[in-house]
């Protein structure tokens, strides 16, 4: 369907767009990581010097079974590479993922029987599982929408389930826009437009604890616990309820903050009140006017 | 005899000093060449333009930072953007201290990128480093110890460029590093659009400023290098010559990042000048010469160095050979250049005929 068929009577399209490719980089970086280990895994398994020297030195430890220890390496440096991520993203899903991802790769291995093969195996299915991370973020971002028209703005997005968000601008109370390092490397940025029913705001909530425990070597025993935590309510959507990751930043903000401005009824209103106010002071002075010519006559 | 004298206490220190100012005015013209070319990049790579000051700001804030932490003054603010960047100290500094945070602000940005990869060449190759046994004794003495030492430090430095193995991830990440730093040794100010024309002429009137507004500190910083040669020169340490080849190191760093992001800059500019759908082939060129070079010399023990020199050099010949047949710019065929002067001609005729 076109998006002519979307607009409504005298509905005009000013700009259509989508999230630029580097806009969803937080995501990307998670693929991007599998793919540089697995090179450098495979680099370090099959041509690096310092692997025969380790290798050598696991083989005193684990007999000829080496596949063990390098398997330990191959999850132990990918869940590193989780928890860092999942602390920065503060998204401890991405470790769970992470933890599939190798589970499923090792059993896959053992079950086709590439265990001796692994050397080429381990590499290549974290550069292939990475690769197609990046090639569905890239599909994730390609199916965001946003169509801005003199009164509303459009948001579409969703893989599968398929979202759709419509805001007109007198609802638009605030706007708030962000731009990171690569935004501001490559001239895009995040707009979210909140509303008066408070939708684009999203809560940073802080929660601390602390514990007290002891216990007496015979009869006195202790344990206390205190809490306590704070909420503070910030600009936050779904990447397809904001402009997120909208190019060029500069211009899309104007064109945005243009289309609220005329769309805000109280200098509107002041407009009216000026004119009835010419209006009136033209009729008393045309009374004015009037009853003079009268009293000459 | 009394000549003797005056030179071994007087000149001689000035050597290795001189030494400093001469590399470090090549670091100047490099940067100034550089600036010059991503200044005619800019309208199609406004991106890679604005990565670069970025890079240079940072490192600009990263030095006036280090220069108040240093002197203790503190950091309460440090923001950097592509446009700008803004470090605030806790505490104002004043009189020596402001003027060594100014030092850090001004000089600082020439020598801390280099800093980093001096770092990792000490901690993985630190054969590269040969510092003289003792003191010298005379200026001719110190300029070619100097002189001698950083001319070995800069052949062990391009053997170990021109013999980076590519498939090597570690390599890999060490050649992007030194590219990163030559791009943002120092900022361009050409981020979202050119705001200030910062050049050489900007930079040496800064420092200019900073020598001449407070001499007592200049004489004091000489007194200093002059009273650490005498203590070498009568306990034969080497300490004052190390500390000049330090800052020499340094520079030679920097002029050899700066020259390998020259490269970079050229080959982006000169695939501009290319047919669109052509324009891509230098930057194929450049991993497929590797490649194959890499497979073709398997065995030998030069296989780095002569992979390296091939694709340099076929990458060379492809971008030449594709500026003159794919060309997106009309004068490089004779044919209609002549037009073009002939058209230049007739303007020039129209004009004179109009004025008489």
């Amino acid at each position: 369907m076109g998006i002519e068929e979307d607009l409504l009577k005298d509905e005009h399209l000013e700009k259509e767009l989508k999230p630029h490719p580097f806009s969803f980089f937080s995501l990307q970086s998670i693929a991007l990581f599998l793919i540089l280990w697995g090179i450098i895994f495979g680099w370090l398994v099959n041509f690096s010097g310092y692997w025969t020297g380790f290798e050598s030195f696991l083989k005193d430890f684990f007999g000829s079974f080496v596949l063990l220890p390098v398997l330990l390496v191959w999850w132990v440096v990918t869940l590193a590479g989780g928890v860092v991520l999942s602390l920065v993203f503060i998204r401890w899903r991405i470790f769970f993922i992470y933890v599939f991802v190798l589970a499923v790769g090792t059993i896959i291995m053992f079950i086709g029987g590439w265990s001796n093969v692994y050397n080429v195996f381990l590499p290549v299915y974290l550069i292939c599982i990475g690769l197609l991370g990046v090639f569905i973020i890239d599909w994730y971002r390609r199916s965001h929408k946003y169509i801005i028209t003199n009164f509303r703005v459009i948001f579409k997005g969703g893989l599968i389930r398929k979202r759709e968000r419509t805001l007109r601008y007198d609802k638009i109370t605030d706007i708030e826009s962000s731009q990171g390092i690569l935004g501001q490397i490559f001239d895009f940025g995040t707009i979210i437009p909140i509303t008066q029913s408070g939708f684009g705001l999203g809560k940073d909530t802080s929660f601390a604890a602390m514990g007290v425990g002891g216990t007496a070597k015979k009869r006195f025993g202790l344990f206390g616990i205190f809490g306590g935590s704070k909420e503070v309510q910030t600009p936050r959507a779904r990447t397809y309820y904001e402009l997120h990751g909208v190019y060029p930043y500069r211009e899309v903000k104007k064109l945005i903050e243009s289309l609220v401005q005329g769309n805000v009824i109280i200098p509107y209103q002041k407009e009216q009140l000026d004119i009835q106010k010419q209006m009136k002071a033209l009729l008393e002075k045309q009374l004015e006017l009037k009853n003079q010519d009268e009293e000459e006559s | 005899m009394c000549w003797e004298i005056v030179d071994r206490f007087l000149f001689a220190p000035l050597a290795p000093i001189l030494g400093v100012i001469l590399f470090w005015s090549i670091q100047l013209l490099l940067i100034e060449s550089m600036k010059h070319l991503l200044r005619k990049i800019w309208s199609k790579h406004q991106s890679l333009c604005r990565f670069t000051n970025l890079v240079g700001l940072f490192f600009q804030a990263f030095s006036h930072a280090i220069g108040y932490t240093i002197t203790k003054c503190g950091v309460s603010h440090f923001y950097i953007s592509v446009d700008e960047s803004k470090v605030e100290p806790k505490r104002q500094a004043k009189g020596a201290v402001e003027w060594i945070t100014k030092v850090f602000l001004f000089i600082g940005p020439f020598f801390v990128p280099a800093l980093l990869i001096f770092i990792l060449l000490l901690l993985g190759y630190n054969a590269a480093f040969k510092v003289p046994a003792g003191s010298f004794y005379t200026f001719s003495d110190g300029l070619i110890v100097f002189g001698n030492s950083l001319s070995y430090f800069s052949q062990k430095f391009i053997e170990l460029l021109v013999n980076l193995d590519f498939l090597n991830p570690f390599h890999v990440f060490f050649l992007l590093f030194l590219i990163f730093i030559g791009l943002g040794i120092r900022p361009l100010y050409i981020g979202r659009e050119e705001k200030r024309k910062i050049n050489i002429i900007y930079d040496l009137q800064n420092i200019k400023n900073l020598l001449s507004e407070r001499p007592v500190y200049i004489i004091s910083v000489f007194a200093f290098f002059y009273i650490l040669y005498y203590i070498c020169l009568f306990f034969n340490l080497n300490w004052y010559i190390n500390l000049m080849l330090f800052f020499g190191w340094l520079s030679i760093i920097s002029i050899v990042a700066i020259i390998i992001a020259h490269l970079i800059i050229l080959l982006v500019k000169s695939t501009d000048q290319i047919r669109p759908s052509w324009n891509l082939l230098p930057y194929v060129t450049l991993f497929i010469s590797y490649g194959l070079s890499r497979l073709v010399f398997y065995s030998l023990s030069f296989r780095y160095s002569i992979s390296i020199v091939i694709m340099l050099i076929s990458t060379f010949i492809i971008t030449l050979f594709l500026k003159r047949v794919k060309t997106n710019k009309l004068k490089t065929k004779a044919s209609i250049k002549k037009l073009k002067d002939l058209e230049v001609e007739e303007i020039g005729n129209r004009r004179g005929s109009s004025k008489r």
